[in-house]
Order: structure tokens, then sequence, then C-alpha cells
């Protein structure tokens, strides 16, 4: 064994280097206080393991990207992990690098004949710090684009050449992605590791910076074994750390990158809040290039200094002051802004009741007066001073209360901008699987255009934006079960207070049972509640709203007159219509009932009954279904609130509701396609999403 | 940490302190092991998961084309094997995924089907009309009609897909086998 060591060592020399690395002296003993240094080595070597397995898994372009993120994370064994390590690491590293940095200047390490090597350790700051910003980028999530096109704007603001480079273009794509990607996995680590190399072979020619308070003097150890120890001690604490955290809370995969849907919670990693936040107080064209650049710039600038200003004792007091206002200016900076963010959810309510009130109390006024109110096109602060009249002290207060009242708004924009993006992280990870019989597995199955392709042809996800965009402003969606809401309030008519029809039916669950058999009760039809309190109409879930329920001889009055005290046959043959309308609908979540009413023989029933004389009339004197073709005035209902008979009616209200049709705009008109609105594509999402018709997400195992 | 203390800074090496110093020395490079081999660890199970992926054999069901294709040729002809296919997280639509031959039998019999993949190394075999033999380009392996191998490194015959006919449709069972074994081992996929 030794004859073969002595061979090595002739010709490598490694007794040598084994003895230099190990037998290092520490004046003064090893200390816990020298640990920093080497965890952050070892956790720079956590994120090259990582990375290069990461990188095995990872395919940058803007249909792969997220896509091979996606399927390393769920799909591939102790993916999720591997991503978690490197996220957290990632995180911690930032920290620890703050408490080396910290120490160094505490400690005067950066003193002679150390500066060199001092300004060594700042250039692999600002290459952590960069390394932070490309992979943020990486997953190509909504957070990471919309938070690295922030970081890339404020490059242009030294010139538009620079983000043209780093993206490779005038707009983010894949060139991004491949650039981002050799910067963040290549070039950046190569220099990291070049500079670290010089870094560490620095500090071994110095030695450390030693501490000797409370150690004899002139007593020394080894590096081995006992610092060893220690850092090894401390690097397992760290590694702990890293990976509690990658197990307890899984890296973060947002919905897929759209440039096209905004996105309200885009935010920087934790480490660049601070700087999010200064921004915030930098106004104006040259605002950015002021508080991202210069400024910061300039603090960077003068640590490079610090070896020259830290020569006296005052100079390097200096120092520890200045470091010591960076950090806290930070960490304010930092709390600050996770305050506006969270402001809504920490607020006491009380204190920004009185605007609240106000502004509801103005809102009416408005409704009320319409353009003779003193608040018609006045911006809110002023509304408010309009609204406390000659009371200084209740202008004050609500002036108050609105700066609050501000915040509070915003930060619950953000909350919901946040809420919502979860929902579609989620519902994507339902989408991009598919039952494959064969493996009796669902297994990934994204289309070669990439994931946001199922998301932008999902109902459950687009139908809600697009309706709250194209019907909510007359149509509600509200009821007991939504999951998104929509209501609006309808005002009356200004100075008179007269009930001027300005709404439509409320779609929740349109064409179920329950819709038709409400649109057909003479209580529900047109009914309308005018709330003078508040100057609005309230409680209008059919036709009460709209011009229809004054309509001479129309349904309203048919259903109010005709239906009004049925006898029980009367009002069997109009559960029994209902049933059979409804069942035209083909509704998914109706599908069982529909089937026993037709085993159950109700839907025939309900066909025979259309043509049934109620009090004078019969449904089908009116109305044609199918094969009833008596008659043409009214609505053809044959597939009433069925997919093609939603989209037909959308796109073209008078192909079915004739004259009789209020105010529903054609949103497609066949023919014109120069005042088309909606594709039928999006149609189609609006109408999937009312008849709740979406791919359900995968079915939980059975237990 | 327990450091050492301060007596013990003439470096008398008596035998407690060396044995402690072993003893550290030991446990340092344990940890220092540890802590170096577990951000391997997920790294390993991601390049080791598609071992653990347990595929189906058993193959699957193809139309190929009509017998209207085949009728009048006695040579093999070579189509395109068209089915929707799997690639990590992407599930394409259908395209050609592979080719094989379809080698007319006369008289009503429905043709063999051949898999273009030669067993010895995974080249595709291309029919010579001439010497009526399907060649392997890369190391001139040779088939005859009927598959057998005629010469050349292949350790066995090309691999007969079986036909099944559908009407006027030509269907084949197709299945992929590992490449160099003297026998049909299926890869499940």
């Amino acid at each position: 064994m030794k004859q073969i060591l002595d061979w090595i060592d002739h010709r490598t020399g490694y007794r040598g280097v084994v003895k230099e690395t190990l037998y290092e002296n520490i004046p003064g003993g090893s200390r816990w206080r020298y640990v920093w240094g080497s965890t952050l080595v070892f956790v720079f070597f956590v994120q090259v393991v990582t990375g290069i397995f990461l990188w095995m898994a990872y395919s940058p372009s803007t249909q792969t990207a997220w896509e091979s993120v996606y399927y390393l994370q769920y799909h591939l064994d102790g993916g999720w992990l591997l991503r978690g390590i490197h996220h957290y690491a990632a995180q911690i590293m930032m920290i620890l690098m703050l408490l080396h940095v910290l120490q160094v200047v505490i400690d005067g390490a950066y003193k002679a004949p150390r500066e060199v090597n001092f300004w060594f350790g700042l250039l692999l700051m600002l290459i952590v710090f960069g390394l932070g910003l490309t992979g943020y980028l990486l997953p190509w999530d909504q957070k990471g684009y919309w938070a690295t096109k922030v970081a890339t704007e404020i490059a242009g603001s030294v010139g538009r050449e620079v983000p043209e480079i780093a993206v490779g273009g005038a707009d983010y794509g894949t060139q991004t992605l491949t650039r981002f990607f050799a910067i963040h996995a290549g070039v950046l680590p190569a220099l990291l590791v070049g500079l670290l190399v010089v870094h560490i072979a620095l500090f071994r020619r110095h030695g450390i910076t030693a501490k000797l308070s409370g150690r004899r003097e002139g007593y020394q150890e080894d590096f081995w074994p006992d610092q060893v120890l220690k850092d090894a001690v401390a690097c397992l604490a760290v590694l702990l750390v890293i990976v509690l955290l990658a197990w307890l809370a899984r890296a973060e995969l947002g919905a897929p990158a759209d440039a096209a849907e905004n996105y309200a919670a885009a935010r920087p990693e934790w480490y660049f809040l601070f700087l999010f936040q200064f921004l915030k107080y930098f106004p104006g064209e040259y605002g950015k290039l002021i508080g991202a650049v210069v400024l910061p710039g300039l603090l960077v600038g003068f640590m490079f200094l610090m070896p020259f200003v830290g020569r006296s004792r005052t100079g390097h007091r200096l120092n520890v002051a200045f470091i010591a206002l960076v950090l806290i200016g930070s960490a304010v900076l930092t709390l600050l802004a996770l305050d506006e963010d969270y402001y809504a959810k920490r607020i006491d309510k009380s204190q920004i009741a009185e605007a609240e009130k106000a502004f509801e109390q103005i809102a009416i006024d408005l409704r009320k007066a319409g353009e003779g109110s003193p608040y018609h096109g006045k911006e809110q602060a002023e509304q408010l001073a309009i609204f406390s009249g000659d009371d200084q002290e209740e202008e004050n207060l609500l002036q108050e209360q609105y700066a609050r009242y501000q915040r509070y708004q915003t930060s619950k924009n953000f909350i919901e901008a946040v809420h919502a993006a979860d929902v579609e992280a989620e519902r994507i990870k339902e989408l991009a699987v598919e039952w494959d019989p064969q493996a009796e597995a669902y297994l990934p199955s994204i289309p070669p255009t990439g994931a946001l392709a199922l998301l932008r042809a999902d109902p459950k996800t687009q139908g809600p934006k697009l309706f709250g965009r194209y019907c909510a402003s007359c149509h509600d969606y509200s009821g007991p079960e939504a999951d998104t809401e929509f209501v609006t309030v309808h005002p009356l008519a200004p100075q008179t207070g007269d009930h001027v029809p300005n709404g439509a039916p409320n779609l929740y669950r349109f064409a179920s049972r329950q819709w038709i058999a409400g649109m057909l009760d003479p209580e529900e039809v047109a009914k309308v509640h005018l709330d003078r309190e508040t100057w609005t109409v309230t409680d209008a879930p059919y036709y009460g709203n709209t011009n229809i329920a004054t309509e001479d001889g129309g349904m309203v009055e048919f259903v109010q007159n005709d239906l009004a005290d049925l006898d029980d046959e009367g009002r069997e043959k109009i559960e029994a219509i209902v049933v059979a309308l409804s069942a035209d609908a083909r509704l998914p979540y109706q599908q069982t009932l529909d089937q026993e009413a037709e085993t159950a023989g109700q839907i025939a029933a309900g066909r025979e009954a259309f043509t049934d004389a109620f009090d004078s009339y019969a449904c089908s004197d009116c109305h044609r279904w199918g094969e009833i073709e008596d008659a043409e005035d009214a609505p053809d209902l044959t597939g009433y609130g069925s997919r093609d008979w939603m989209i037909k009616m959308i796109a073209d209200p008078a192909h079915i509701y004739g004259e009789h049709n209020d105010r529903m705009p054609a949103f497609n008109p066949p023919g014109k396609p120069e005042s088309q609105q909606l594709s039928d594509e999006k149609i189609g999402l609006i109408v999937d999403w009312i008849r709740q018709d979406w791919r359900p997400g995968p079915a939980k195992p059975q237990p | 940490m327990e450091t050492q203390s301060p007596s013990s800074d003439v470096p008398t090496p008596c035998c407690g302190t060396k044995r402690r110093g072993i003893l550290k020395g030991v446990l340092a490079a344990a940890i220092g092991l540890f802590v170096s081999v577990v951000p391997l660890i997920p790294g390993l199970a991601v390049l080791f998961s598609p071992l653990r992926r347990k595929g189906n054999v058993g193959g699957r069901m193809i139309r190929i084309t009509t017998l209207g294709a085949l009728a009048g040729s006695t040579r093999p002809q070579r189509f395109q094997v068209i089915a929707s296919r799997r690639d990590a997280w992407n599930l394409y639509p259908p395209e050609p995924i592979a080719g094989v031959y379809l080698a007319p039998q006369g008289d009503g019999k429905p043709p063999k089907a051949f898999a273009v993949t030669c067993p010895h190394l995974g080249c595709a075999v291309d029919f010579n009309g001439e010497t009526e033999e399907y060649q392997c380009p890369c190391h001139t392996s040779a088939f005859a009609l009927d598959g057998q191998t005629l010469y050349g490194p292949s350790p066995r015959g090309l691999d007969e897909l079986a036909v099944e006919i559908r009407g006027d449709e030509v269907w084949i069972d197709y299945k992929r086998f590992e490449v160099g074994k003297s026998q049909q081992i299926e890869i499940p996929s």
C-alpha cells in the first residue's frame, strides 16, 4: 500500500497538497465563527450537483421550458425534491452570503493585505445575484416571466440594446430562454468557479482573520481535524435546513407564462424585494435608472472602496455603519414591500369604514343625480372633500382613511391575483394529464404546442375571464355553488328613480331544471326589486330588468296570467315541460337526472304537455320545438340551452329571438366579420363555462 | 462542539488527545461524506426514473393500409406505421412512428409483416428488388423474403409482426423487440 501511495505521490505530489490543505495553521484555534465561508462553498457545490441533474431534465424553449419543469416536478421520481433543493439552496446561499459579507466587514477582514481578496468576494456576490436573477426565469411560469421582464426593462433604462441582447430580440421568447439558460448554467458558474479558486487561494495565502479574544496567546491549531469538523457540522445543519424546506414547502410552479395575460401577482424573489420596493419611490423616465442602476451601483462601488476607507479606525467604523445602514434599509424596504402586498390581511376594517361608507353614499348620489351630481367626473380624493362639505374635521378623517383605503384596495387586488394564479397553476396540472387505458394511469399528455394551449382552451379558467369582460355588464352569474360570481349594480334612472330596464337574466345554471322552473314561475319571471335607498335594481333573476317584462302579449304576460293559479294537473304539466325542455340542453351536471327522466317517460310526457293548452294557449302555439313545428313567432326552443343553441344565441341572438330580442348584441353575426367581437372559440369557452362543461380533473384514486 | 482546552497547547501527543483527534477526524470525514452524497440522491432518482417506469407489453393494433394497395404486387412494400406517441410530457397526435414491410403472399393469403428494424443493432433495412433480399445498410446483414437471416452478423431473422385483415384493411400488431439477442424479447412501451 505504502509503495503504491509513494508511487502516486512521486508523480503527483498529492501529499504536499493534502498537507497544505488540511494542516493550515489557525491562530487561536478552531472557532464556529469561521464556518461561513465553508458553508457557502458547500451550498455552491449543492447547486452544481443538483443543477447538473436539473440540466438533464430541462428543455429551454417557449413550448418546452415550463413543460419540462412540470414533467420533472410531477412525473420523474424525486424530481420535486431535486428542484426543491436547488430552489431553496439558492435562497439559503443569499443568506449565508449576507452573513459572510457582514462578518468580513465587521472583522475588518478587508484590510491590507486582503484588499484584493475582498474585491474577489464582491465580484462573487454579484455573480450569485446574477444566478438568482437568471434562474428565476427558467421555469417559464407566470411569476418568473413577469418578474424577470421587469428586471430586463430596468436594464433597458441604460439603453435599449442591453435588454435586446439579453432577451435575444425585442420580445421574450425561446432565444431569451436559451440565453438565460446558458448564462445561468454555463457562463456564471464558470466565472464563479474561477473567481472562487482565486478567492480561496488568496484566503489561504493570507490566512484566517483570527479572532484571538478569549484565547491564550500563541495557542494554535491545525485546520484538521477540529475546524474541519466544525465546518462539516455547519454544512450538515445547512443541508438539513435546505432539505427540510424542500420537503415541507414544495417549490412552486405557476401557470405557464402568457404574455397576453396580465399577472398582477408578479414579484421578484424575496431577496430582491427591497429593490422592487425601492423603485416605487423613483418615478419618471429616469427614476428606474436612478433607483435600480445608479444608486445600487454607487452602493456596490462604495463597497469596493471599503479597504481604503477602512484604513483608519474611524474609516472602519464608517464601513461598519454603512453596511449596517444598507442592511437595515433593505430589511425595512423588504418589510414595507410585504406589508403593502398583504396590508388587506392585517388591516382592521374599521380603519377605513368611514371612507367606505362615504364612497357608498357618493355612489348612490351619482346614481340618483347622474351628471347633475357634484361628484360627477371628480377624482376620489376630491369627492371626499365635497362629501365632507365644510366639516374640516371629517375631511381630515376621510382623507386619512382614504390613504389606507387605497392601500387596502391595492393589496386586495394583489391577494386576489395571487389566488387566481394559484387556481390556474392547480388547473393546468389537471389539464396536463390524460387517462391512458393501456398504462391504466394518468400520463402527461401535453400537446406539442405546449401547455399554454391547454389553458387557453379551458372553459373552467377562461370562461369567467371572458364572461367578466363581455357579459357581466348586463348578466349576473351568481348562485349558491358558483366558484366565480358576477353581480353588477344596475341603477335606477337618475333624477326620477324610474325603473329603466338595464340588466339581463342571471345565467348561473342557465337552462337547468331550477332555472327553467323559475322562469315559468309567475312570481319569479319578472321579479324585480327597486331599492330606492341605494337607487338600484336588485333581485331580477329572469326578465325583470329587461324590456321583455313589459312586452304586450309576450312570454312574461303569458307566465303571469296563464300559469298563475294552476290546479294540480297544470302544475304537473309545467313540471313535465320543465324536465323535458331542460333535458334538451344536455347539461353535463344534469345527465343522470335526464336519463332517469327519459326512462321514466317524463320527457315524452313533457313534449305532450307542450302542445296542451293551459288557460288559453299551449307552448306550441308560439314556440317551435323539435318536430313540433306549429308556430314560428317566438324563439325556436329546439335544443334550448344546448351548446349549439347557446353559441347561436351569443353569435346572433336575432337568429333565435327575432324581433323579441331586447338588447343582447350579436357577438359574431354570420356573414359580417367586421362586426365580430368574439370568435367562435371564445364564444364556445363562455358557453362551456356556463354549462359547466369542462374536463374534470383526474379522479382521485379509490380508497 | 468542544474546543481543545488551553492546557493542551503544549504539543505533547498524549494518548487521550491523539485518540480524540482521530475520533474528530473520522467524524469530520463521515459528515463530510454524508453531506456530499445527499444532494446526489434526488438527482440519481431522477436519472434512473426511466428504469422504474413499467411499460406494457402486448403491442397495439394499428391500421397500415388496404388490401387494394397491395393488390397485383408480389414484392414487399414499405409502409409507415402511423400512431400517436408519447414523448416525456408530450402526447403527439398520430404521425409516422416507424416503418413496416408488408410482403404479399398471393392466393388470397394475408401478407406477412416485418419490422424494418434490423435485429442486429437497430438500423433500418431496405428491400433490394434485384437480389430479392432485405439488406441492412449498416453491417451488411441480409434477410430472405421470409425474414430468415441469409448472411451477416444479425443474431436472428427479421421480426415478424402479426397481421390481421379487418374487412379490406390490413392491421398489424405493432411491437418492438430488443436488438442483438437471438430470441425475441419485447420492449415494453
